[in-house]
């Protein structure tokens, strides 16, 4: 997987985003995403558990649900890295117990409806490398070396139609909130 | 049948957003001396990039090799447009009016492209193929597996031609030394 760090926008770019957000943002909330991604993702989850445990994974954690599908997991891996893991909502506490026991300060927090606390709300992403791309997958990998001290990357869980998405993450100085709200330019926006 | 995400669409699409603007951005500031274009072009990218996310599959292809590809169509639309005289960005003119600070963040982002787009004149002599391969992999730094998809070719044909360019590259850039040292000792 190739290293890719996130790019901190320019006023330009972020009075593009608003303006984008402005005219074409209601139209990308309702966009519908290809269910294919979600059907498709178990593969990638057990090839993953199986390169941490070759690559000599020392911590592994796994709840299974009624159906037998993992609620999440949490690998070490050979590398120093970490990868989150989280199929269901149930799996968020777990997960964070699991961090907290290897020392890692990242935490899962889920977006639920009614909740005042927006994404807008929490600092940006501070250091480049703490997070390798998600991009709204179920899976994330972390650096916790790349963590500041005393900071703790938030790891935004959405789950919305029955699809599962970790969507982004960012490194949040004091207290990590409960839970998340979607967040627009519009304010504070209902999970549909 | 398909399953909707709902508004994580948005959140995903701003992740993408702000991870890959500033290569699009700079993609155009490489081509274009007028930051009102270069804001422009880069908003077209954008909102065709919306246009087609729900399409858009990272099994597939990268974020950052989509929008590069997406980048060159509106970049060749907009050279056609202009050609035949028409205005390329009419349907985004005045999505973004640019504050003065913003004009004069452009031209810097356009004066620091100014290396790459000596690099592209360089590569004027490189079959397209290779001169897109340069730019996608020296300047844009996607990976060559990125830039293959975008090119629509094997990983195999891109390094091998990247290599062949590069390659090609070097000797031009030695001889012209050359000749230019030969010249100074002549003054």
């Amino acid at each position: 997987m190739s290293k890719r760090s996130i790019m901190s926008t320019s006023k330009f770019e972020d009075h593009l985003w608003r303006e984008f957000v402005h005219e074409h943002g209601d139209g990308l909330a309702q966009l519908s995403r290809p269910a294919a991604r979600h059907t498709l993702r178990r593969p990638r989850l057990v090839a993953g558990l199986g390169l941490g445990l070759a690559g000599g994974a020392t911590a592994l954690a796994l709840i299974l649900s009624a159906t037998s599908a993992p609620a999440f997991a949490v690998t070490r891996n050979s590398n120093g890295t970490v990868t989150v893991t989280i199929n269901q909502i149930a799996g968020v506490s777990g997960a964070n117990t699991e961090l907290a026991a290897l020392g890692v300060n990242a935490r899962a927090v889920p977006v639920t409806q009614g909740c005042t606390t927006t994404l807008g709300n929490l600092p940006p992403l501070r250091a480049s490398s703490v997070i390798l791309p998600p991009h709204g997958s179920q899976s994330v990998t972390i650096e916790p070396s790349s963590i500041p001290a005393g900071d703790t990357v938030v790891l935004a869980v959405v789950q919305s139609a029955g699809v599962l998405q970790i969507l982004d993450g960012m490194v949040r100085q004091g207290a990590v909130p409960r839970c998340l709200a979607l967040w627009n330019e519009n304010g504070l926006k209902a999970i549909p | 049948m398909r399953e909707g995400s709902g508004g994580s669409a948005l959140l995903e699409f701003e992740r993408i957003y702000r991870d890959n603007v500033g290569v699009v951005t700079s993609f155009f500031a490489r081509r274009c001396s007028d930051p009102q274009t270069v804001a422009d072009l880069t908003s077209e990218t954008i909102v065709r990039a919306a246009a087609g996310f729900a399409g858009f599959d990272p099994r597939r292809g990268t974020p950052r090799a989509w929008l590069s590809g997406i980048a060159g169509h509106v970049y060749s639309q907009h050279c056609a447009n202009a050609a035949s005289g028409r205005d390329a960005v009419t349907r985004l003119a005045g999505l973004v009016t640019l504050a003065p600070e913003e004009i004069d963040e452009l031209m810097g982002r356009i004066d620091a492209q100014r290396a790459g787009q000596e690099l592209l004149e360089r590569c004027a002599a490189l079959s397209p193929l290779e001169r897109s391969a340069v730019e996608l992999v020296d300047l844009d730094g996607l990976t060559p597996k990125e830039a293959a998809a975008v090119l629509g070719v094997s990983r195999g044909v891109l390094r091998m031609r990247l290599s062949r360019a590069r390659e090609r590259l070097r000797k031009e850039h030695h001889v012209d030394e050359q000749k230019e040292h030969h010249v100074d000792e002549q003054v």
